[in-house]
């Protein structure tokens, strides 16, 4: 057939070839790899989830040792949720517990409500700002609830409401947590234990965030996961159980922990400070914030332990409309382009260990570069057909073989969740994950892929605005709030 | 390849669903079994049935949904009554759990290196006593019920290869707080503060020891004396944290360490308050804090003038459990160069009370530091002493008070009047006070006037309350506030 084309199109066609074997083999190394994380995270989610037999959390909550911890809660317009997610961080089982919320220059009711719900009062404070934020408008404080405080400030993005947080902090750590979360309530004492634990200082821990929507709430907590209604939050329930049992899990095993949630992570305070808190050259401040903790700790010969645990809950609402969801992933995928290029000389650096050899690598070829290199195989693979239609025969294989494997990972991801944690106690509920995880390669992943490869455009085009999600709320019931 | 893999896929959710319906019929049963055990204990705690009749009906049943249930009994049991952990204890005992929990903790494997390996693999044998998931389990059921007797092999697992068995050893020996097990925690210190990568971490000790007695503190001596700066700094934060959890536990703010040995009493007091070491200095100052004013003033004293401004901090706040050390003492730390220690200052006044109180106002009306005002005018806001002066203001007697609302307006301060002034003051002192400041050319008293008429309509209307009322001093609630006198 080669002979039979003009030159053009034999260059077309091998120019085709090539692709799809980068398409190959960005499959097989994505793939494997994430295969090999789903082995290793299998033990180590078993052997958390049996060390709840054995860790002795009251202790933690008596003893007078256990370090103090603030809770960071920066809200933009969050009216809806904010008095929800308040009183579930005050009812947190943590000893010597403070709430911050920052309230970063909201247009809606957000600060109102709070002093409704909270008695607020304005106090005229002395802080002495450590990180340079926009303009404090006030402070509250609450005669109901001594340990709460509220700061209403210019609006500045996420990143300098947190800093505005960070400046009022007295506490040895902090927690950060967005606005739409509920915190199980053992969920901190979990989060300290493995830094009490820890014979090497710990400078930023992370809990598994999963996914409210569909969940029965009461008093401030979830009493019953189900899964939610929608087919968007159905699979994104299997994309979180994916991100988090696997993903995180099996790099924190290997040291290559890359990011720790900013809506639910344990920080210290005198470490962050002393790289300069957060900040706001890129959309994901947390991930950049744990990539330049451990830049720095390398650089200063330092140890420095970051820690993902699978047991410490963060329930968070996750986007229902299509547009939010899609403003999610573009931001998502614009803020690991932008950390990634920021610390592009960490990549292949062997001073920076698994971390510079492995995780940064395997983050640029696989996230980033995968944005870009599936989405145009789903354009090729039309193309390859027309020019030599024979080859049909051996894309469909390939393909299912693609999708099953996909799917694999998927179900594994539930089944891993089912042998462990166990949430999901309903048969129907199990049957829907397994179901939405089997299915989650055929439409769904190709729309995400869109949304991602949009944030890859807009890396490359310099387009890096903050797209905010706009969450529906955690309206409800809350019978017994006092 | 592919219709392998789908194969796979229908396998695994095969698996998924057969193991679902397994778990699910051995928690219905293992659901039972824990309520004929609860029902036995209940039993057994309301004397319906004698401990003979309890375990019998406990051994008619499934030995090892038995050794299940108790062991989530004991885990779910946060913090059982003493009868009920006696009742538990003597179950364990007579049902043989007891002695299995003794002899897994007792079956290490000493395993190093490579054949770590082979210890984690044995976590999928779940019946292999060698498994560190079992050491550590039954590390943490002994301490529950307190077995006293189990203490020994606790000390052994201190040694344990596996990291989470050492944990588990050093929290329940806090557990069972026998002070044999204090020493050997105690000698684990030096290691913990020197060791880069200690075997057992410096918090998780520092937890452990703090749950014993105060007088256990005699056994610290040495780490105490300890020639490295570290040693000495844990293990002075260990006997802080014992008095700090004494003193909560007994409820009492004028707790004195009369438990604290004297031999570690007079460490304190002749060495670590004078340590090189600023850190060890700071943290001696809080232990000595707790300790009888005779000896404790002459140590802190020279404290609040070190040249380490967190020393100066620590001693000021432990000047809050010397309820005799003199406010002038303190009132001089209002115009430390440290903002923290200005803070500290002004809220250790401020719970003396009155006499605390009007110290404040006194420095407040005295001092021409600006820092020093801001700081005071931040506790009168913090300590809800707004509404208490304007309450008093032109009143008779009550010169003080007036002076300091003038004073508060004159100086810059009067932003912190406003909400206090819209919502509550009676009229009649608004008025008082606006006539007062009509007669002034001062420029912050025509700005507080301008704010006072303009911002109401303005900003956002959240209404002044009194701020922790629990942090308000003695003797100063709001309906019985006595007059501050004038010195």
């Amino acid at each position: 057939m080669h002979a039979s084309l003009p030159d053009g199109l034999t260059l077309f066609h091998s120019l085709l070839n090539v692709y799809f074997a980068v398409l190959v083999v960005y499959f097989f190394v994505g793939n494997g790899g994430y295969m090999l994380l789903m082995l290793l995270s299998v033990v180590s989610v078993w052997l958390h989830k049996r060390s709840r037999s054995y860790e002795g959390l009251q202790l933690l909550r008596q003893s007078p040792a256990t370090p103090p911890v603030t809770i960071i809660m920066p809200a933009c317009n969050e009216q809806k949720a904010i008095v929800n997610s308040v009183w579930a961080a005050l009812k947190t089982d943590y000893p010597g517990l403070e709430v911050c919320v920052v309230d970063d220059g909201s247009e809606d009711e957000t600060l109102e409500r709070l002093s409704a719900a909270f008695s607020l009062a304005p106090v005229t404070l002395i802080t002495r700002p450590r990180l340079a934020t926009r303009r404090v408008r006030a402070l509250f404080v609450s005669s109901d609830f001594p340990n709460l405080l509220v700061i209403s400030k210019d609006h500045g993005g996420k990143p300098d409401a947190l800093n505005a947080g960070l400046n009022v902090c007295r506490t040895p750590y902090f927690c950060t947590l967005d606005s739409d979360c509920i915190l199980d309530r053992d969920a901190l004492l979990r989060l300290m234990w493995p830094v009490v634990h820890s014979t090497a200082p710990v400078a930023a821990s992370g809990g598994i965030v999963r996914v409210l929507n569909g969940c029965d709430r009461a008093d401030g907590q979830v009493v019953k996961v189900e899964a939610p209604p929608g087919n968007l939050e159905r699979f994104q329930v299997v994309e979180y159980l994916r991100s988090f049992l696997f993903g995180r899990t099996a790099w924190n095993l290997l040291g290559g922990t890359l990011i720790v949630s900013g809506a639910f992570a344990l920080l210290h305070r005198a470490t962050v400070l002393e790289v300069g808190g957060f900040l706001n050259d890129t959309v994901t401040e947390d991930m950049e914030l744990v990539v330049r903790l451990r830049r720095w700790a390398a650089e200063q010969g330092r140890t420095l332990r970051t820690n993902f645990t699978s047991n410490p809950v963060c329930w968070v609402e996750c986007p229902r409309e299509r547009r939010m969801l899609a403003r999610q992933r573009r931001r998502w995928q614009l803020g690991l382009c932008q950390t990634l290029w920021k610390y592009r000389s960490m990549v292949l650096n062997p001073a920076f260990g698994t971390l510079g050899l492995i995780s940064l690598p395997f983050h640029v070829l696989v996230e980033a570069c995968g944005a870009v290199v599936e989405p145009l195989g789903y354009a090729i693979i039309p193309l390859l057909v027309w020019v030599d239609p024979s080859r049909l025969r051996f894309l469909i294989p390939v393909l299912a073989f693609g999708m099953a494997w996909a799917g694999v990972l998927s179900i594994a991801a539930v089944v891993l969740e089912e042998m462990t944690y166990r949430h999901y106690r309903s048969p129907r509920s199990l049957a829907i994950l397994l179901l939405y995880a089997l299915i989650e390669n055929i439409g769904y992943r190709q729309i995400v892929l869109l949304w991602r490869f949009q944030g890859v455009v807009r890396f490359l085009t310099g387009n890096h605005d903050w797209e905010k999600v706009v969450h529906d709320g955690l309206e409800e019931q809350e019978a017994n709030r006092p | 390849m592919a219709v392998a893999l789908l194969a796979l896929l229908g396998a695994v959710i095969g698996f998924v669903v057969i193991r679902r319906v397994k778990r699910d019929c051995e928690s219905r049963l293992g659901n039972q079994t824990r309520r004929l055990c609860e029902e036995a204990l209940h039993g057994l705690l309301t004397a319906e049935i004698q401990h003979l009749d309890a375990l019998a009906r406990l051994r008619r049943l499934p030995k090892a949904q038995v050794r299940a249930s108790f062991e989530s009994i004991l885990r779910e049991d946060k913090e059982p009554s003493p009868e009920r952990a006696a009742a538990l204890r003597k179950l364990c005992e007579d049902l043989g759990l007891v002695a299995l929990w003794r002899r897994r903790l007792a079956a290490r494997r000493s395993t190093r290196g490579a054949s770590r390996l082979i210890d984690y693999l044995y976590v999928w044998r779940r019946r292999g006593p060698l498994n560190f998931v079992l050491r550590a389990e039954a590390a943490e059921n002994l301490g529950i019920i307190c077995d006293q007797s189990s203490w020994p092999l606790l000390v052994d697992a201190l040694d344990d290869p596996n990291g989470a068995v050492r944990s588990a050893a050093v929290r329940n020996l806090a557990r069972i707080r026998e002070p044999r097990g204090f020493a050997a925690l105690a000698d684990r210190l030096e290691l913990a503060a020197r060791d880069s990568a200690p075997e057992i971490s410096a918090r998780c000790l520092k937890m452990a020891l703090a749950s014993f007695p105060l007088m256990q503190a005699a056994r610290l001596r040495q780490p105490l004396e300890h020639p490295h700066p570290r040693v000495r700094l844990l293990a002075s934060e260990v006997v802080f944290l014992m008095v700090q959890r004494e003193a909560a536990e007994g409820g009492d703010p004028g707790f004195n360490c009369e438990h604290l040995p004297a031999e570690v009493a007079e460490i304190f007091l002749t060495r670590l308050a004078r340590d090189h070491d600023p850190d060890v200095r700071a943290r001696a100052a809080d232990v000595v804090a707790r300790l009888e004013p005779f000896c404790a003033l002459p140590v802190l004293t020279p404290l609040l003038g070190d040249s380490a401004w967190f020393v100066r901090l620590h001693a000021v706040r432990a000047l809050r459990h010397q309820r005799t050390a003199p406010l002038a003492l303190l009132s001089q730390r209002l115009t430390d160069p440290h903002w923290r220690v200005r803070e500290a200052a002004a809220r250790t006044l401020f719970t003396r009370g009155r006499s605390g109180v009007r110290r404040l106002f006194e420095h407040f009306l005295t001092t021409d530091d600006r820092y020093s005002q801001e700081q005071v005018a931040e506790q009168i806001e913090r300590g809800g002493l707004v509404a208490f002066a304007l309450e008093n203001y032109g009143e008779s007697g009550r010169e003080l008070e007036t002076r300091v609302v003038e004073a508060m307006v004159l100086r810059g301060f009067g932003d912190i009047l406003l909400p206090a002034l819209r919502n509550g003051t009676p009229p009649e002192k608004s008025r008082a006070l606006v006539q007062e400041l009509s007669r002034s050319s001062n420029a912050n008293a025509d700005l507080f006037m301008r704010q006072w008429v303009g911002s109401a309509s303005t900003e956002r209307e959240i209404p002044e309350r009194p701020l922790a009322d629990k942090s308000r001093p003695a003797g100063l609630e709001p309906d019985r506030l006595a007059p501050v006198e004038v010195s």
